[in-house]
C-alpha cells in the first residue's frame, strides 16, 4: 500500500538509483535506521513496532543507508524518498560562484511554503526529511527572508547532497512526487570532482545567470562574454552521461534564470520590460512562460550573453526567466563579533522566483497542467 | 622546491583563478602549474574557513596534514569576497618537507602573525589593481626560528585546556588510535588542545597529530584525524564518515563511566594518570615513561597500560616514583606502593632497568631531600644496592657518576653486603680474577672497605694468588690504605711454603713494606685489629725478617720506619724476636722512640703502651 503524500508501508520499492551517488540501491535490503539528536545512527526494526500508525510515525523519521562508492562516502536517504509511487525528481542548481543560486533557492522554498500561493497552484508541499527540512527553513530561509541576512557562499567542502527535499502533491492529478534540489558551490561544479556524479542523473536543471557577469548588462565595463564555466562543465557531464552518440540534446528540461533582475530595471531593455520584477504578486501564470523565454533569450543573445545560452540550446525542454531573489544589494555591517551583510528592509523583496521552479515542476510532471504539455519546446517540436 | 624552502598557495575568490575557474581558487603560488593542479586536487576541500558564530569573534582556523613526504599547513579565515559577499574564505597554504614541517613546528607556526612572513604578493590587491600570481617560496629556517620565538605564547595557552576535556579526549585517542575524532565546542582553541594532547600522548600512542583547528563541518573527505567545530555540524545526510563526535561540554562527565567495559576503564585510567602526572610534574616527566615504540592499536595501548600501571592508581616506573618521592609529591596510592614489602621485588627490577645516569640522578635527589625519603628506608637500601652493585661490576674507572654519588652519600652497609652477596660474588667466575682488585678499590672509594665481611673478602679474592694480593696491598698502602686490610684478609690464615717464598720475594722488591707494617700496626693501635689481623702482622714480620729474625734485618726494618716506628710494631717485634741481639735492637728503638717523644713533647709513654692493653707498658 502506498499512502499518498506519505510512506509506502507494504509496497515493494525494489531497486532505486541513489540521487547522491547514482549507485543502485535495493531499498528494502538497505539498513533502516533513525538518528538521535547528536546524529548517531540507531537501527530501526519495524518488526518490533505494532500498528500502522506507529510504523508510519517512525518511518517519517527513518532513513536507509546507501553504502556509497569510492567517490562518495556512505550516506542516508529519507525513508520516504522513493515511497510515493512516482519517480523522484532531482533538480540541480547550476551557475558559477556568486551568481545567486543559494539566495534564489531560499526564496523559492519560502514561496513554496506560502499556502496562498500554493493554493492557487493546487499544490501541497511539505518537507521530505523533517529534520533536514526544519534545519533548512530555520537556517537558510529564516535567516534570509525573516532576518534579511545575506547568506554565506556555499562551501566547497559541503557534503554532496540535496539541499532541499520536498514532497509535492498535485491536488488536481492526485499524484505526489518527491522533489530534491541540489545546490552545490559554483567552484565545485566547475571542478572535475568524481563525487559530483549526481549531475549525471538529474531530472532538470535550474541554471542561474548573474547579469553582472555579462558584459555591459549592469554597467559599461562590468562583466565578460566568456559564459559560465559551471554551465559548460555541467552540460559536458550530462552530454557524456545521457546523450546517445549523435544526439544533440540532453533529454532533460532546463530553466535558465537571469537572477538579480532588479539590476536590469530602468536600463532601457525594452525587450524584457514586461518580465522585469514589479507588482506585489508572484507571476504564477505559466501560460506566458514561452513568451518570457523568447524575450529573455533574445535579450541575452543580443547583449553579450550568448555564451550563457548553452543549456537553453542543448536541453530537450528549456525555458528562460527573469527573477530577483533580493530586490537589492546587501549592506555590510558589523554586528557584535561578526560582519553581516543585511538587505535594507525598504527594498528587500522576492520577485518571480517561483515561476522557474513551477515551470520545471510542469516539465517534469510534478505539476500536471494542460499548459505544461508544450512548455519549453521549440514550436516545431510540439 | 628545495628542502630549505616552503611553497605557498593563496586561495581566495576571483573571477578567474590560476586554474581558470571562477570562485574561490588558487590566485597566487610559488608552485609550477602542474604541481599546482596536483596540490589543488588535495587541498580545495580544505580551504574553506568556518563562518564566525553569533557570539564568537572571527579567528583563523588552521589545518595540518601530511601527504607522503610533504606536509601542509593552511591558515584560513572567513572574509568578504571581491563581490562584497560575506562568508567567503581566504586561505594561505604552506607546503614543506614533512620532516621539517612537523606537528610541533606547525603548531608553533600557527601562533605566528602570518602577515609578517608571507610574501607581499599573497595579499589581496585593491579592486582594479593587477594581481600578482607568483610568490617566492618561504625560507623554512627563518620561519621556524620565528615560530620558536612565539612558542612561549602557545605554551601559555595550554592552561586554558580543561583537564577533564584533555583526559576524555586522551582516553578516546588511546582507545581507538586510528579513529577520526571531532571535538565540538571546545572552550580552548583547537591548536591548544592538540598541543596539550600531543604533549602528553605523543610517543605513547601512534597518532599523526594532523588537525583542523576550526571547521564548520567534519564531513569533507580530506579532513585530518582531529577536527574542532565551534558548533554542532549542520544537519546532513552524511554522517561523520566514521568520526567520533565529542561535545566538549559532555567531557565533564565521568570518563568511560561505570557502564563502560573493563578495557575502557583501564584506558580511561591510563589517560587520567598520564594527564595528572603531567599536570603535577610537567611534561618532561613523561619522557621517562615513553615506550620505545608507540602503541598503534587499542590492544597495544592496553599492553602499554599494563606495563605503566604498577598498581591500582600508580602510573609510572621506579624512576618516576623515586623522583616524586624525593620531591614529596606522591599520592597516597604511590606512597603505599613504595612502602609495601610486596612491591619491593618490582622496585628492584625497575632499578635494574634504569640507565646509570638516571640512577645517579635519583641518588642525588634522594641525598638532597633526606627528610622526604626517610619513610622509604627499604627502597633507599635497594637504591644503594643497585648503585653499589653497578659500581662493583664496572670496569676500572667505570660508572663515575654513580661512584661520585655513593662516595658522598655513604652507602648503607646492608646495601654493600647485599650487592656483594647477590650481585658480585655469584658472578666472579665470569670475570678476570684481577677484577676482584677493582672491586676492592671501588669499595675503598665508597668508604665501604670495612663493610665486606671476612667471609666476603676471602670469597672475593679467592681466585687471586697470595703474592698478587700482597703486591696489590703494598701498591695501595699509601694511596688507598683502606683497601689493604681487605686485600690481606684474602691471604687467609694458612700459607704454604711456596706461597711464603713468593710473598717474601714480593716484600723484598717493595719499598712500601714499612708503610704496610706501620698501617697494620696503626690499625692495631686503634683497636681495630682483630686477632686475625695480629696474626697477619706476625705472618708478615715472619716473611720480612725471616724465620730467625736476625738483628741486621731488624735494624734495616726499623731504620726504614723512620725515627718513630709504631709502638705496636715494636711490641710485635719484641714478641717475635728471640735472639738477644735482636731484642736489644728493638729495645733500643723503643728507647729512642720514648726519648724522641719526650724531647719533642709527644707522649712517648702513651705511644709505647700495649696495643691490646693501653694501661700496660711494653716489656
Amino acid at each position: 500500500m502506498t499512502v499518498p503524500g506519505g510512506v509506502g508501508l507494504t509496497g515493494e520499492v525494489g531497486v532505486i538509483d541513489c540521487p547522491i551517488c547514482v549507485g543502485q540501491l535495493h531499498w528494502e535490503q538497505a539498513p533502516l535506521l533513525t538518528l538521535d539528536a547528536d546524529g548517531t545512527e540507531n537501527p530501526l526494526d519495524l518488526r518490533t513496532v505494532h500498528g500502522d500508525a506507529n510504523r508510519r510515525r517512525l518511518l517519517m523519521h527513518a532513513y536507509r543507508r546507501c553504502p556509497g562508492n569510492d567517490a562518495q562516502p556512505p550516506h542516508l536517504l529519507p525513508e520516504r524518498f522513493p515511497g510515493l509511487g512516482t519517480r523522484p525528481v532531482t533538480i540541480g542548481l547550476v551557475g558559477a560562484s556568486g551568481t545567486g543560486k543559494t539566495h534564489l533557492l531560499a526564496a523559492m522554498v519560502s514561496r513554496l511554503h506560502d499556502a496562498t500561493v500554493m493554493a492557487r497552484m493546487n499544490l501541497q508541499v511539505q518537507g521530505l526529511d523533517l529534520r533536514m527540512h526544519a534545519a533548512y527553513l530555520g537556517g537558510q530561509v529564516s535567516r534570509f527572508i525573516d532576518r534579511r541576512e545575506e547568506l554565506p557562499a556555499t562551501r566547497i567542502d559541503a557534503p554532496v547532497e540535496f539541499a532541499v527535499g520536498l514532497m509535492v502533491d498535485d491536488l488536481v492529478s492526485g499524484r505526489s512526487h518527491t522533489v530534491v534540489i541540489f545546490d552545490v558551490s559554483g567552484e565545485r561544479l566547475q571542478s572535475p570532482d568524481r563525487d559530483l556524479a549526481f549531475i549525471n542523473q538529474l531530472s532538470a536543471l535550474l541554471c542561474v545567470v548573474d547579469p553582472t557577469a555579462v558584459l555591459g548588462l549592469t554597467g559599461p565595463r562590468q562583466g565578460g562574454v566568456g559564459g559560465d564555466h559551471a554551465f559548460d562543465a555541467t552540460m559536458d557531464r550530462l552530454k557524456n552521461a545521457r546523450c546517445r552518440p549523435g544526439s544533440p540534446l540532453v533529454p532533460i528540461p532546463a530553466a535558465t534564470v537571469v537572477t538579480k533582475a532588479d539590476l536590469l530595471t530602468r536600463r532601457g531593455y525594452s525587450e524584457i520590460t514586461r518580465w522585469l520584477p514589479h507588482g506585489l504578486h508572484e507571476d504564477l501564470d505559466l501560460g506566458t512562460v514561452e513568451e518570457e523565454s523568447r524575450a529573455v533569450y533574445a535579450f541575452l543573445a543580443s547583449r553579450n550573453g550568448k555564451r550563457w545560452l548553452g543549456p537553453a540550446h542543448e536541453c530537450w525542454d528549456s525555458t528562460l526567466h527573469l527573477a530577483s531573489a533580493t530586490g537589492t544589494s546587501a549592506v555590510v555591517t558589523e554586528e557584535g563579533a561578526r560582519t553581516v551583510g543585511r538587505f535594507p528592509e525598504a527594498s528587500f523583496r522576492q520577485r518571480r522566483v517561483l515561476r522557474p521552479l513551477l515551470t520545471l515542476f510542469a516539465l517534469t510532471g510534478v505539476l500536471d497542467m494542460g499548459t505544461a504539455r508544450n512548455l519549453g519546446r521549440p514550436e516545431g517540436a510540439r | 622546491m628545495s628542502a630549505a624552502d616552503g611553497d605557498l598557495i593563496t586561495y581566495r575568490w576571483s573571477e578567474r583563478s590560476l586554474l581558470g575557474r571562477n570562485g574561490v581558487g588558487p590566485v597566487v603560488t610559488s608552485l609550477e602549474p602542474d604541481e599546482l593542479v596536483r596540490w589543488d586536487d588535495r587541498l580545495r576541500s580544505l580551504v574553506w574557513a568556518a563562518e564566525p558564530g553569533r557570539d564568537r569573534p572571527a579567528r583563523p582556523g588552521h589545518v595540518y596534514r601530511r601527504f607522503g613526504d610533504r606536509a601542509v599547513l593552511l591558515r584560513k579565515e572567513s572574509v568578504r569576497d571581491a563581490k562584497g559577499r560575506v562568508g567567503s574564505t581566504e586561505a594561505h597554504v604552506l607546503i614543506a618537507p614533512a620532516d621539517r614541517l612537523t606537528p610541533r613546528a606547525a603548531l608553533a607556526i600557527c601562533a605566528t602573525p602570518w602577515q609578517e612572513w608571507l610574501p607581499p604578493e599573497t595579499r589581496a590587491t585593491r579592486p582594479g589593481a593587477l594581481p600578482a600570481d607568483r610568490a617566492q617560496p618561504v625560507r623554512l629556517d627563518r620561519l621556524l626560528d620565528l615560530a620558536e620565538s612565539f612558542e612561549t605564547d602557545a605554551l601559555d595557552e595550554l592552561g586554558q585546556v580543561p583537564h577533564r576535556l584533555a583526559v576524555r579526549l586522551g582516553a578516546l585517542l588511546l582507545a581507538e588510535p586510528d579513529r577520526p575524532l571531532t571535538v565540538i565546542g571546545s572552550p580552548a582553541r583547537g591548536e591548544a588542545v592538540v598541543r596539550a594532547l600531543a604533549q602528553v600522548l605523543d610517543g605513547f600512542v601512534a597518532h599523526s597529530w594532523e588537525f583542523a583547528s576550526l571547521e564548520e563541518t567534519d564531513t569533507a573527505a580530506e579532513l585530518p584525524g582531529l577536527v574542532f567545530l565551534d558548533q554542532p555540524p549542520p544537519v546532513s545526510l552524511h554522517g561523520g564518515h566514521g568520526r567520533l563526535r565529542v561535545r566538549a561540554a559532555a567531557a565533564a562527565d565521568p570518563p568511560a563511566g561505570a557502564a563502560a567495559g573493563p578495557e575502557d576503564r583501564r584506558v580511561a585510567d591510563l589517560a587520567e594518570r598520564l594527564f595528572s602526572l603531567t599536570r603535577r610534574l610537567g611534561p618532561q616527566i613523561l619522557d621517562r615513561l615513553r615506550p620505545e615504540r608507540a602503541a598503534a592499536s587499542s590492544a597495544e595501548v592496553l599492553q602499554l597500560g599494563e606495563r605503566l600501571l604498577l598498581a591500582p592508581g600508580v602510573l609510572g616506573n621506579v624512576d618516576v616514583l623515586l623522583r616524586m618521592a624525593a620531591l614529596g609529591d606522591l599520592t597516597p596510592e604511590e606512597s603505599g606502593y613504595l612502602t609495601a614489602k610486596r612491591f619491593l621485588t618490582g622496585i628492584e627490577d625497575g632499578l635494574r632497568r634504569l640507565p646509570s645516569g638516571e640512577l645517579a640522578a635519583v641518588l642525588r635527589l634522594w641525598e638532597q631531600h633526606p627528610q622526604a625519603v626517610r619513610t622509604f628506608a627499604d627502597v633507599r637500601t635497594r637504591l644503594h644496592t643497585e648503585a653499589v652493585a653497578r659500581c662493583l661490576a664496572a670496569e676500572p674507572g667505570g660508572e663515575p657518576e654513580l661512584r661520585a654519588m655513593l662516595a658522598v652519600s655513604t652507602p648503607d652497609p646492608r646495601a654493600v653486603h647485599e650487592a656483594l652477596d647477590a650481585r658480585i660474588l655469584p658472578r666472579l667466575h665470569q670475570w678476570e680474577p684481577r677484577h676482584a682488585l677493582a672491586v676492592v678499590d671501588v669499595l675503598t672509594e665508597l668508604h665501604a672497605d670495612d663493610m665486606p665481611t671476612e667471609r666476603q673478602a676471602v670469597r672475593l679474592l679467592a681466585a687471586l694468588e697470595p703474592e698478587t694480593l700482597l703486591d696489590a696491598a703494598l701498591r695501595r698502602v699509601r694511596s688507598s690504605p683502606g683497601a689493604v686490610r681487605v686485600l690481606l684478609q684474602g691471604l687467609g690464615p694458612d700459607l704454604s711454603r711456596r706461597s711464603r717464598n713468593r710473598l717474601r720475594a714480593v716484600l723484598e722488591r717493595s719499598r712500601a713494606v714499612p708503610d704496610l707494617l706501620t698501617k697494620l700496626c696503626a690499625d692495631a693501635a686503634r683497636g681495630e685489629g682483630s686477632p686475625a689481623d695480629r696474626q697477619l702482622l706476625t705472618t708478615l714480620l715472619d716473611l720480612v725478617l725471616g724465620p730467625r729474625a736476625d738483628a741486621d734485618r731488624l735494624r734495616r726494618l726499623l731504620a726504614a720506619c723512620g725515627p718513630t716506628p709504631p709502638a705496636a710494631l715494636l711490641h710485635a717485634l719484641l714478641s717475635k724476636v728471640d735472639s738477644r741481639r735482636g731484642r736489644e735492637v728493638v729495645r733500643s728503638a723503643a728507647a729512642d722512640l720514648y726519648l724522641f717523644g719526650r724531647l719533642s713533647g709527644a707522649d712517648g709513654r702513651r705511644a709505647l703502651t700495649h696495643p691490646d692493653h693501653p694501661e700496660e707498658p711494653p716489656r
